[in-house]
């Protein structure tokens, strides 16, 4: 069974169960999902495209909708899909071909699992979710007694019986169905604490170039130009192709020689990708003019900015308005550059006149790893405890060494509800070393670290949970059901309880306007929407300045005293 | 540099920092001491007849109002001595020894103090015009690197790196000849670690000395004798001290070495590994021994991302608020003005580690490179510096043997990605900056592991600490592509490279111990402790003479991702150690030979481990 075209994009769930998202979706751990949100709405389409991802995380509109739109409701609502009973003569050997082949990828899936994840489920929970799924499919009734046969199947060979069987009941017509594999992957997966999704090794390490801040492109964003047909471009800041003289809005007409014209967007990609060194030859015209020009540019690393000032995407204007003694800094992911971005944004408020407090945005933080994250904890705090972080063999405790950034002066954080991950880990561990304060709503309450596993064999990697991150303080960050095991993939919670996430010291209220059909999950009990929009009551922003400037006032007074 | 206070000069500060060769080199010029006069004799116009030989210039001095700057070199044993307005040497004299540092004494522009660690003197060198004589000689603490002036210039302090001592000598005239000082010791000050870096605090009268390994900074009374403060700063390898131009700001070249980050391509490519930087602390701060040394601090991060400062060495202040820093491993000085963003960073040879500012002319600033045996001068009138003005050859040099290529490449960042650090980094002169770092030695990251230390690492076979590596060659390649994440470009070190610094290596002898057993009673104690090592069976693993073996052994420690087997480090120079173990988890040899192996010293009696103690003290 080969991987098919956007195989490797299947998502069969929002892995970030319960996030109350106001977007579309949000793929995760995909760390241009902002770019990937654009690219749904139909405007922009980012080419961080490099050599080793073939097989992009850009896919053709339609195709990238269609899993949309199909996993959401996956994992409770069992779609009614017509059997292809066409041929009930069809070869017992085929469907057993096909089906062995779907259900092996299944079984590596869920010994990844019980490999690599923090707090696996067992191996029956995912084989009956596996054969639910099927079943599901088929629109037929979990067969009798099959939750106690599961419970006693022991290993492998047991396990792939009970699937073999459900498979038997979809799949008569022998035909091999990526949708079917999906519903089987998804099911298996739906136990699993955190959600776990597959993703396209080669998109992996893309990805983990995109971590490291170390990913080699050329450096534009593509969209296409509706009066010509050709592909515009959008340049990121400092990359090769904004160095290399290419403008804003340029029109591809030719790469490498090779015209654009009748190319897909996904075919010119694949034409700009390639090794760092490496040149690429473009001819290029502006929209409004009919002469062309050759620019050549080397493909190397382009730089992001991750750590945005007060006016979004890319600014670099890192003070408060109208306040302007108040340094302002958003990260958006937590990255390999993080702390290099910090380090030149309090030099550059130092150089410019001086600063009295920071205001940290954390509210677009929602992924990366524990490693950046604990060196970003490090840079901010000047002693103390960092956390620890929890893998399925050991618990790693780590303190902050010497020395920090924004030393002496009062720090806000801003979170919210899609503070997740590291981003909520980061607020909690300056919250319990005092060293921030904390501003805004509730977060996530999702304080896992995922990373990807290859799945032997294929040309597919498993991501999932490999980490808690721990609080300093001992208390979980973790909402109570993402420790239990049940994930409602693709779904928002409304409502909660317990004590779970980073509790704000300065809440802000939160008026929640609820959007998307409603769905009953688990069945009868809880109605719950896919998606829930929170507004703020306040802006978050004028509430972390008020914060700042008391403690401002209060540090400073004893000084006026003497 | 109390002169140049006294007489109101610009230059505020000079460099007290000087580049250390491994102790054991081969091939030292002894030449002899001679009162008569110098072996050799040039007058200007015989400069060019400067003889063929390597000369690792160490420490630069101006006399004659800044007309004529000495240049101690520390291969040769020699003093050249240029002509700041011809710039351009115009003699070079034999003192012989192998000198540290170097100092013109206060208002007496005929004598100068050297210090010689190879035979553990303070030098009283006698001036005459281009004639330098060695007037005096005086025993110091062993291995002294450095010597300072008080401010009334009526006293030397010495610092001696592996007997860890300030050695604090009166300089008062002769009672028949006032203006000859007679070096006269006072006292000596015994200090916490390994000293490197000095300098004078003309207002406050005291004398900061930095760690030549770790980050501790302490703060020393020469006049009592009394150490006012010891605390670190978070750093290590300190090899630039100076005050700025405003005197209320000590500023400090360092490096930082993450013990959370890991020594992949990303986070050295990030400066998350290891940074190259300047703190510049309160100078209030660090007169006041109970202040945390970084109130009020301001870090200046030298280089940047994709063009690093690799081993960040001497600093000058010029009295045009600019301050000049030498990148001692990529071959450059920086100048930055106070306050203000940007450095300009300008070629300075292949090793620069001292920098002076001339007193007459401070924006003439002059930059020695130990490796290329020459000084540039660098104008720093102008913000816009480009190029040296001139650099000046200190004499001809024969081509370099292996071991002493292998020495270039040990101080040369530019064996790393971007320019971060160089093997003397983390290796720092050979010993070790004592921290943990997490690398690739075992195999896996999230297990940060203690630094070796590569004197007598010749020795030493198997390598790593889990003993997984055969060969010191194999060794090398691997730290400089997983922890250097270099060479750029190729990746790889030549075969020719690779053979330079294993041969290097192989010069580096073990550190002496912090303080060879001297009395009987010591001497007594250590034979006694001698006997308990062989009673109870350390030697087993620790076998004489190296005091390893090529075993891995569990002894009881398990690090962070289960290892539970290592190598055991030589012990020799085990007293220069600041924390032992894997993961520095003893702070003393009494803790380290209770805690590990228990079941060996359980029953032993605390006499005789006290007398192991002073046993292994004496390695």
């Amino acid at each position: 069974m080969q991987c098919s075209t956007g195989w490797g994009m299947v998502r069969f769930g929002c892995s970030q169960p319960g996030r109350r998202s106001n977007h579309v979706v949000r793929p995760w751990p995909c760390v241009c999902r902002r770019e990937t949100f654009r690219l749904l709405s139909g405007t922009v389409m980012l080419s961080l495209v490099s050599d080793p991802c073939s097989c992009s995380f850009i896919l053709g509109e339609k195709i990238m909708l269609r899993r949309l739109v199909g996993f959401a409701w996956l994992a409770v609502m069992a779609l009614a899909v017509s059997a292809r009973a066409d041929d009930p003569a069809a070869s017992a050997v085929m469907v057993d071909a096909s089906g062995q082949a779907a259900i092996q990828r299944a079984l590596d899936v869920i010994d990844l699992v019980l490999e690599h994840h923090v707090q696996p489920p067992t191996r029956q929970e995912m084989v009956l979710h596996g054969a639910d799924g099927l079943y599901n499919a088929a629109n037929l009734p979990r067969p009798f007694r099959l939750s106690v046969r599961v419970s006693a199947a022991n290993g492998r060979a047991e396990c792939e019986e009970i699937l073999l069987e459900a498979w038997r009941k979809y799949d008569v017509a022998g035909t091999v169905s990526n949708d079917l594999i999906e519903k089987l992957i998804a099911g298996v997966l739906r136990p699993v604490p955190g959600g776990a999704t597959l993703i396209a090794t080669k998109e992996l390490r893309v990805q983990e170039q995109l971590q490291a801040n170390r990913y080699v492109g050329v450096g534009i964003a593509l969209g296409t130009d509706k009066e010509s047909g050709l592909t515009q471009i959008h340049l990121i800041p400092e990359g090769p192709a904004a160095n290399a003289g290419v403008d804003e809005n340029d029109l591809i007409e030719s790469i490498d020689g090779e015209s654009t014209k009748g190319l897909k967007l996904q075919e010119v990609v694949d034409r700009l990708r390639g090794k760092e060194g490496i040149s690429v030859a473009l001819v290029l015209r502006k929209p409004s003019a009919a002469e062309t020009r050759t620019v050549t540019i080397t493909r190397s690393v382009v730089p992001r900015q991750t750590v945005f000032g007060v006016d979004g995407r890319n600014s670099r204007d890192f003070r408060m308005k109208p306040d302007r003694r108040i340094a302002y800094a958003k990260i958006v992911e937590i990255g390999g550059s993080a702390v290099h971005e910090l380090r030149k944004i309090e030099r550059e408020l130092e150089d410019s006149g001086g600063f009295d407090a920071l205001i940290l945005d954390l509210r677009s933080v929602g992924h990366g790893t524990a490693h950046d994250a604990t060196i970003l904890v490090d840079a901010l705090l000047d002693h103390g405890s960092i956390g620890a972080v929890r893998t399925a063999s050991r618990v790693q405790a780590l303190t902050a060494d010497a020395d920090c950034l924004f030393r002496g002066r009062p720090v806000a954080v801003i979170v919210g509800e899609h503070t997740g991950n590291t981003g909520e880990w980061v607020a909690a561990s300056l919250q319990d070393n005092h060293r921030a304060s904390i501003v805004g709503t509730p977060t996530a309450g999702n304080a896992f670290v995922y990373s990807g596993v290859v799945i032997p064999g294929s040309e597919d990697s498993l991501s999932l949970p490999t980490a808690i991150l721990e609080r300093p303080s001992g208390e979980s960050l973790l909402n109570a059901m993402y420790r239990g095991g049940v994930t409602m993939n693709g779904l928002a919670i409304m409502g909660k309880g317990g004590a779970w996430g980073v509790r704000p010291d300065h809440a802000i209220e939160v008026a929640a306007t609820a959007t998307g059909p409603e769905v009953q999950f688990p069945l009868g009990q809880t109605v719950l929407r896919n998606r829930v929009m929170t507004v703020p009551k306040i802006d978050p922003l004028l509430k972390a300045c008020e914060v700042l400037k008391a403690q401002i006032a209060t540090s400073q007074k004893p000084d006026e005293q003497k | 540099m109390n002169r140049n206070d006294r007489r109101g000069f610009l230059m505020r500060s000079t460099t007290v920092c000087k580049s250390v060769f491994a102790l054991g080199l081969g091939a030292v010029m002894v030449l002899g001491l001679s009162r008569q006069g110098a072996t050799e004799s040039k007058t200007p116009g015989e400069a060019s007849a400067l003889a063929t030989r390597v000369r690792q210039p160490v420490a630069l001095a101006f006399v004659d109002d800044g007309k004529r700057l000495l240049v101690a070199n520390r291969r040769s044993g020699t003093i050249s001595i240029v002509d700041t307005q011809a710039n351009a040497v115009v003699a070079e004299r034999a003192i012989g020894g192998t000198p540290s540092d170097l100092v013109a004494i206060s208002g007496n522009d005929r004598f100068l103090l050297a210090t010689d660690d190879e035979r553990h003197r303070l030098i009283l060198l006698e001036r005459k015009g281009i004639e330098v004589d060695v007037a005096a000689q005086v025993d110091v603490a062993p291995y002294p690197v450095s010597v300072r002036l008080t401010g009334d210039g009526r006293h030397a302090v010495v610092a001696s790196l592996w007997s860890r001592q300030l050695t604090v000598i009166g300089l008062d005239g002769a009672a028949d000849r006032p203006s000859l000082p007679v070096l006269k010791i006072e006292r000596t000050i015994a200090l916490p670690f390994a000293p490197r870096c000095q300098l004078w605090l003309p207002e406050a009268r005291r004398l900061v000395v930095t760690d030549s390994f770790g980050g501790n900074l302490a703060v020393v009374d020469p006049a009592t004798g009394t150490i006012e403060s010891v605390r670190t700063i978070p750093g290590h390898n300190i090899r630039g001290l100076a005050l700025n131009v405003a005197g209320d700001r000590l500023l400090v070249s360092h490096q930082t070495l993450s013990r959370l980050a890991r020594t992949t391509f990303e986070d050295l490519h990030w400066g998350t590994l290891l940074t190259n930087v300047m703190h510049a602390l309160s100078l209030s701060t660090v007169l006041d021994p109970a202040a945390d040394l970084l109130k009020e601090s301001r870090t200046v991060r030298l280089g940047d991302v994709g063009r690093a400062a690799g081993d960040p060495a001497a600093i000058v202040a010029t009295g045009n608020h600019r301050i000049v820093v030498a990148f001692a491993g990529v071959g450059e000085v920086a100048v930055f003005q106070e306050g203000h963003p940007g450095q300009q960073r300008i070629s300075a040879g292949k090793r620069p580690t001292v920098v002076a500012a001339n007193p007459h002319r401070p924006a003439s600033v002059y930059v020695a490179d130990s490796f290329g045996d020459s000084v540039s001068v660098i104008d720093v009138t102008d913000a816009e510096v480009r190029e040296p003005l001139a650099v000046i050859s200190l004499g001809p040099s024969p081509a370099p043997n292996l071991a002493d290529r292998g020495e270039q490449l040990f101080y040369d960042a530019r064996l790393s990605h971007d320019g971060w650090m160089s093997c003397h980094s983390c290796h720092t002169d050979g010993h070790s900056n004592g921290l943990l770092n997490d690398n690739l030695g075992d195999g896996s990251f999230d297990a940060p592991k203690r630094v070796l230390s590569l004197l007598g690492v010749a020795d030493t076979a198997p390598w790593a600490w889990n003993g997984g590596i055969d060969s010191l060659e194999a060794q090398i390649r691997k730290s400089v592509a997983t922890t250097m994440r270099g060479p750029d470009g190729t990746g790889e070190l030549t075969e020719d490279q690779l053979a330079a610094l294993t041969a290097y290596l192989k010069t580096l002898a073990p550190a002496p111990p912090v303080r060879p057993a001297a009395s009987d009673v010591a001497l007594a104690a250590a034979k006694r402790g001698a006997e308990v090592f062989e009673r109870i069976g350390c030697g087993n693993c620790h076998a004489p003479p190296t005091y390893t073996s090529a075993d891995i052994s569990d002894i009881g420690f398990v690090d962070e991702v289960g290892n539970t087997k290592f190598n055991p480090p030589s012990l020799r120079g085990v007293s220069q150690r600041a924390a032992l173990f894997h993961n520095n988890r003893s702070q003393s040899l009494e803790e380290a030979v209770t805690s590990h192996r228990p079941q060996f010293t359980k029953d032993v009696p605390a006499a005789d481990l006290a007398d192991l103690v002073e046993f292994l003290r004496s390695l």
